[in-house]
């Protein structure tokens, strides 16, 4: 193998795959955790209070908003006859939808080797769970009386009394379950090294107690790192399917009602894409900022961000084809009910609701075709505010559009939210950023271990190109043998962690001599190679 | 001449991957049994390089997964 010594160009590139590197500045191990850490370790305080404060404001607010629901009743929403769905069905959709992108960047870019997920797949899960549990507080909310929400689950009980399993919304309840579960245990799983290397970093002693119980006793070992890569493939394999799932089931809740505009075939793909689209749009929202804010922008990189938005304009624009689909459909099937509710979403009660959707979801994303464009945050920033906008908005029009004219036109009526609806559901991005504050203030939002181990050196075929230009072909010898260790064990501990490697003092004693047990031949021989 | 202290154990660290992964074929060509490599991230192909047995535990989790204790 030959010594590449990789060209200085605008962007570092790759010295063994020859792309552009996925961190760039060709920082070491330990620069990049001081990087990461060091929101946590020496935090802004001034700048997360100030985001902090106005989040657990709302967060609060959703509180009273949900007491008061539950005291009143869900009459304190709009919802009515015949739209018995109003926000909070809504909001539900809009909430799961945006954990996908999470669940997609972390389980199927994984088994896809997409090695750019590294960056991104920690805060994107951690988006995904926190989204979940804002999504969840609706239907369970929407039951109305709340204490009586596990009949939605099949616990036995005296009465015989079970949820009907041949509704969607019974599979939704497992369905979702099912995704907050598995997404907590995949995210927990990825976190387990990076709390360790928390703990180990830790200074006070709260910090190495929580860190330290969170960790799991996790060392590093290479044995460990082999079940834990396991378990890991396995999570994403279990995962992968529910990005595609998940989505479809919430989509029968639509699709398996006999109501025009929602009873169709194409609700399954449609949702998903919809639901990959907005949580991209999510993550772009809160990665832009984030990367500037925390010194990140070397390891979230604009070609981070320019996949992220690829992927928007693929989703967005199969959004788009479904948009087209269903009106060419309602045409196509000569049905007029479903001609009707067409014609009534593009220019009804709720024209306003369809363009605005149309132009957010359609237009916003063909933006990305120009290079310009999708490769500049600022501008990435805004398409992805109009994404959630639209977003919102499609379920807005799915919703309320279909209901509100429906078979039997004496029951016809115009929906509109109370104010309870607009504290529930901003209530509900102050749950969100509350949580995801939090997580930013005592998590690393980068996937330590998985950044690492994208990064060239972390290749056991690489060389580094200060060496290779000093032309040595020796290898340095081990660091440092540290002496007697109260341990049988020989240990042989990788590369450090920290920024310069600690220097270690050498063994005092002169007649310190590394002395392998007689049966087996030296090892300490640090012969010339040809690995270089 | 004196008489070495008693070696209960070594500890080497090494900068990188690569002199990890290359101690690690020593040692193993070395015939040692009771040893082990710690590293911050998984360095892969170091278990070929430390000569370790596949691991028992997936057939572990395997049996327990279908037996429902999951």
């Amino acid at each position: 193998m030959s010594h590449y010594i990789p060209p200085t160009h605008e962007h570092d590139l790759d010295p063994l795959e020859g792309r552009t590197a996925l961190v760039q500045g060709q920082p070491s191990f330990g620069e990049v955790t001081e990087a990461v850490v060091r929101p946590i370790e020496k935090p802004n305080n001034k700048i997360w209070w100030l985001f902090f404060l106005p989040s657990f404001g709302l967060l609060g607010l959703f509180g009273l908003s949900v007491a008061w629901v539950v005291w009143e009743g869900i009459g304190a929403w709009g919802n009515n006859v015949p739209v018995g769905w109003g926000w909070p069905i809504i909001n539900f959709v809009f909430w799961v939808g945006i954990g996908h992108a999470g669940t997609l960047i972390s389980a199927v870019l994984f088994l896809f080797r997409q090695k750019w997920r590294t960056s991104i797949n920690r805060a994107s899960e951690a988006m995904t769970i926190f989204a979940v549990i804002c999504a969840l507080q609706f239907p369970v909310i929407h039951v109305g009386r709340v204490w009586m929400i596990y009949y939605a689950l099949p616990i036995p009980n005296q009465m015989s009394v079970w949820p009907n399993f041949r509704s969607p919304l019974v599979w939704d309840v497992f369905a979702v379950a099912t995704y907050f579960t598995v997404s907590l245990m995949f995210w927990y799983v990825g976190l387990i090294p990076d709390l360790a290397t928390m703990r180990d970093r830790a200074k006070g002693k709260i910090g190495q107690i929580v860190y330290g119980l969170f960790s799991l006793g996790w060392r590093g070992s290479a044995r460990h790192w082999v079940n834990y890569e396991a378990a890991y493939l396995l999570l994403a394999a279990m995962a992968t399917p529910l990005v595609l799932s998940v989505h479809s089931i919430v989509s029968f809740d639509f699709a398996v009602s006999q109501l025009p505009g929602w009873h169709t075939t194409i609700f399954p793909p449609y949702f998903v894409a919809g639901a990959i689209f907005s949580g991209f749009g999510m993550v772009l929202t809160l990665m832009v900022p984030l990367r500037a804010w925390f010194g990140l922008k070397h390891i979230i990189t604009i070609k981070h961000l320019e996949n992220m938005a690829k992927i928007i304009l693929l989703t967005g624009t199969l959004v788009g084809y479904a948009y087209g689909m269903e009106l060419f459909i309602a045409w196509y099937s000569g049905n007029p009910y479903e001609s009707f509710v067409f014609a009534n979403r593009l220019f009804g009660d709720y024209w306003w609701a369809y363009w605005i959707m149309t132009s957010c979801n359609v237009i916003t994303p063909q933006f990305i075709w120009f290079k310009k464009i999708r490769r500049s945050p600022i501008a990435l920033f805004i398409l992805s505010i109009f994404v959630n906008i639209g977003m919102w908005f499609e379920r807005f029009v799915i919703v309320v559009s279909s209901q509100h004219h429906d078979f039997l036109p004496s029951s016809w009526d115009y929906f509109s939210p109370t104010i309870w609806d607009f504290t529930t559901f901003a209530g509900t991005f102050g749950l969100f950023f509350t949580l995801f504050l939090l997580f930013v203030r005592y998590v690393p939002v980068i996937a330590l271990a998985e950044v690492k181990s994208v990064m060239p050196q972390a290749n056991p075929h690489y060389v580094d190109p200060k060496r290779a230009a000093h032309g040595e072909r020796r290898r340095e010898p081990a660091k440092a043998v540290s002496g007697v260790v109260e341990t049988p064990d020989v240990t042989v501990t990788g590369p450090t962690d920290a920024p310069k490697p600690a220097s270690v003092v050498p063994p005092k004693d002169e007649s310190f001599t590394f002395a392998p047990p007689p049966s087996a031949p030296s090892s300490d021989d640090e012969s010339e190679d040809n690995h270089g | 001449m004196a008489k070495p202290p008693k070696i209960y154990g070594l500890l080497a660290e090494y900068e990188t991957p690569a002199d990890l992964y290359h101690a690690c074929e020593k040692v193993r060509d070395a015939g040692y049994g009771a040893w082990d490599a710690y590293s911050p991230f998984p360095v892969h192909g170091l278990e070929k390089a430390m000569g370790v047995q596949p691991s028992v535990v997936p057939w572990i989790v395997c049996a327990l997964g279908f037996i429902g204790a999951a």
